[in-house]
């Protein structure tokens, strides 16, 4: 039987759906959630993404609130931007655009977002709460990554998840999620680097494999077990041989492994389409929060 | 064969001699390293372990000193008294000792205590820098573990380690260490817990195995792999039939599995030895950060 596929847009529009239904909720008690967004220079990537950010408010009802500041912004009136959103009651959640002109120190940047506010949970201070199991913002790649396969039905318990990725983005966020002893968590997890010796030997023996690599191929079915879980978070350009259009490949050899995985989140069509929306339920969360309802 | 038995007495002694060297260092400059330890009320083992610290103090040479609060103390009492040791240029080290009365709020205390004085590692920011790999102090009895594995040879970089428990002291701090790519660290690693299934299946695929879930001789002969290094974090009182006394042991079935393991650390005498140095480690660390 062929892998089942995990939905990730599926998935996104049925939180958005829920999310709709908690800020009119929200705003019935005299509370609008905020977002506030700020992106320097006109790198067209970054413009493109923002303006996904600003659709998915739209949608989902969430105030928002971008702030775009020309390339050569200094570092001081950045950092005067930040502290006027800090201070604003309107804005419960607040993101930088990355990457941002060399000039300006991402981390400081990021470290001056309190962490009230900070829906990305890049602050020393949410990443050390999520750690600790304590109630925190993490970073949206992990948060969808868990949703994912919450929504489609695994219990995590006792399973061994294994991830491919250490970063700060992915690898750690997630096991601060996954070790936790909480109901969707309380797994056996394991960290791998991309280039841990014989990584085989533990891929093998993963019920779930989290792969995030942006190496096309990397994962291969003779590393795999029969019946496991693959989520695919890699995105390498490739150009189609036989169309010669440019088209986005994951870590796994989709083709490869579908007969031997249970399931598969794909890419195009899998974790990707589900940050945004991770972000709108991050800000709904900061105004619950702000708002002393959570 | 028989396992080497890693030392933590002698490992603690090294590690002392080199913080002696250090202070006499600081002392030339005027500065001499001081943890303050906080207690709200009379927990015995909290006292108990304010006795340790004491003693390891007086050994090491650090001065310190108790704020004794009473059980009746509010969240301001203690947030002011933290706040206070905060400002105090001469103190370098806050420890707070925990479990607090439940009228107080520990998570909120900890999260007062100033960052670059923080030797025990508890704020949560401390925590986030750990995994995030920016500099900070690290919870005594992870650090203790690493020092450990690097001083007696066995560097964790390109191991396998299985850590057992995953509790907010040991488990999970030991865990963002280990994964960082950084000297003593670079390993790969998987946390997993008692209540796994097919605990043994896991264990078994350790290189560095570190038992840390709290439960008397939990690790057993055929949970460790051939020639792996057993790292036991655990101290257990269980009676001993021989005097009728309570005897410390471990988390580690220690002399089943020291016919199977490569190195091990015993209990006590092991990871608990250095454990105490590390935060006399951490607080002569904040004291020299303290004049840069």
């Amino acid at each position: 039987m062929p892998a089942i596929i995990l939905d990730g847009k599926k998935i996104s529009s049925e939180i958005r759906e829920e999310l709709k239904g908690e800020v009119n909720r929200l705003k019935a008690q005299g509370v609008v959630p905020g977002l506030s967004g700020i992106l320097v220079g006109e790198e067209p990537g970054s413009t493109t993404y923002v303006g996904l950010k600003s659709k998915a408010c739209e949608e989902v009802g969430v105030r928002e609130a971008m702030v775009h500041l020309p390339e050569t912004v200094t570092e001081r009136e950045l950092l005067i931007t930040i502290d006027k959103l800090n201070k604003d009651p309107k804005v419960h959640a607040i993101f930088i655009q990355l990457p941002m002109p060399k000039h300006l120190s991402e981390e400081k940047a990021l470290a001056a977002i309190i962490p009230e506010k900070d829906v990305d949970g890049f602050h020393a201070m949410n990443v050390g709460r999520a750690w600790l199991g304590q109630p925190a913002f993490v970073p949206a790649v992990a948060i969808a990554i868990h949703e994912m396969l919450t929504r489609s039905g695994y219990d995590l318990k006792d399973k061994n998840v294994v991830i491919v990725n250490t970063d700060s983005m992915v690898g750690r966020p997630l096991a601060s999620i996954l070790v936790q002893d909480k109901a969707t968590a309380r797994a056996n997890v394991t960290l791998c680097h991309p280039n841990t010796a014989d990584l085989a030997s533990y891929t093998c023996r993963a019920d779930i494999l989290i792969v995030s690599v942006n190496k096309p191929k990397f994962i291969t079915a003779d590393m795999i077990q029969k019946g496991a879980v693959l989520i695919d978070f890699g995105a390498t350009f490739v150009e189609d041989p036989v169309t010669k259009k440019r088209k986005t490949v994951g870590d796994v050899d989709a083709e490869g492994v579908k007969e031997k995985a249970s399931a598969i989140s794909p890419v195009p069509g899998g974790v990707g389409p589900m940050l945004v929306t991770m972000l709108m339920l991050s800000t709904v969360q900061a105004a619950k929060m702000a708002a002393g309802l959570s | 064969m028989t396992a080497e038995i890693i030392d933590g007495r002698k490992i603690a002694a090294d590690i002392q001699g080199e913080l002696k060297q250090r202070i006499a260092n600081l002392q030339k400059k005027g500065v001499s390293p001081k943890l303050v330890t906080i207690l709200v009320g009379e927990d015995p083992a909290s006292l108990s372990y304010l006795r340790g610290i004491t003693r390891s103090c007086g050994e090491v040479g650090v001065l310190t000193d108790s704020a004794k609060l009473p059980a009746t103390a509010t969240q301001k009492d203690l947030l002011n008294k933290i706040q206070e040791l905060n400002r105090d240029d001469k103190v370098h080290g806050i420890l707070l000792f925990l479990p607090l009365p439940k009228h107080l709020n520990a998570l909120e205390a900890e999260s007062a205590i100033s960052p670059a004085k923080d030797v025990d590692g508890t704020n949560p920011i401390s925590a986030g820098k750990l995994l995030l790999g920016e500099e900070t102090f690290f919870p005594s009895t992870p650090y203790g573990v690493q020092e450990l594995l690097m001083r007696s040879g066995h560097n964790p970089d390109g191991k396998h380690v299985v850590i057992v428990g995953r509790s907010n002291i040991v488990g999970k701090p030991l865990m963002g260490m280990l994964i960082q790519k950084q000297k003593g660290a670079n390993a790969t690693v998987t946390v997993c817990h008692t209540g796994t299934r097919n605990l043994a299946e896991v264990t078994k695929q350790a290189d560095i195995l570190v038992a840390a879930m709290g439960k008397a001789k939990a690790v057993t002969a055929d949970m460790v792999r051939h020639g792996a290094i057993v790292a036991d974090v655990g101290v257990n009182f269980i009676p001993d039939p021989a005097t009728g006394k309570n005897k410390q042991v471990g988390d580690v079935d220690f002399e089943a599995v020291k016919e199977i393991a490569g190195a091990i650390t015993p209990v006590p005498g092991g990871t608990g030895a250095v454990t105490s140095m590390m935060l006399m480690a951490n607080t002569v660390r904040a004291a020299e950060t303290s004049i840069k």
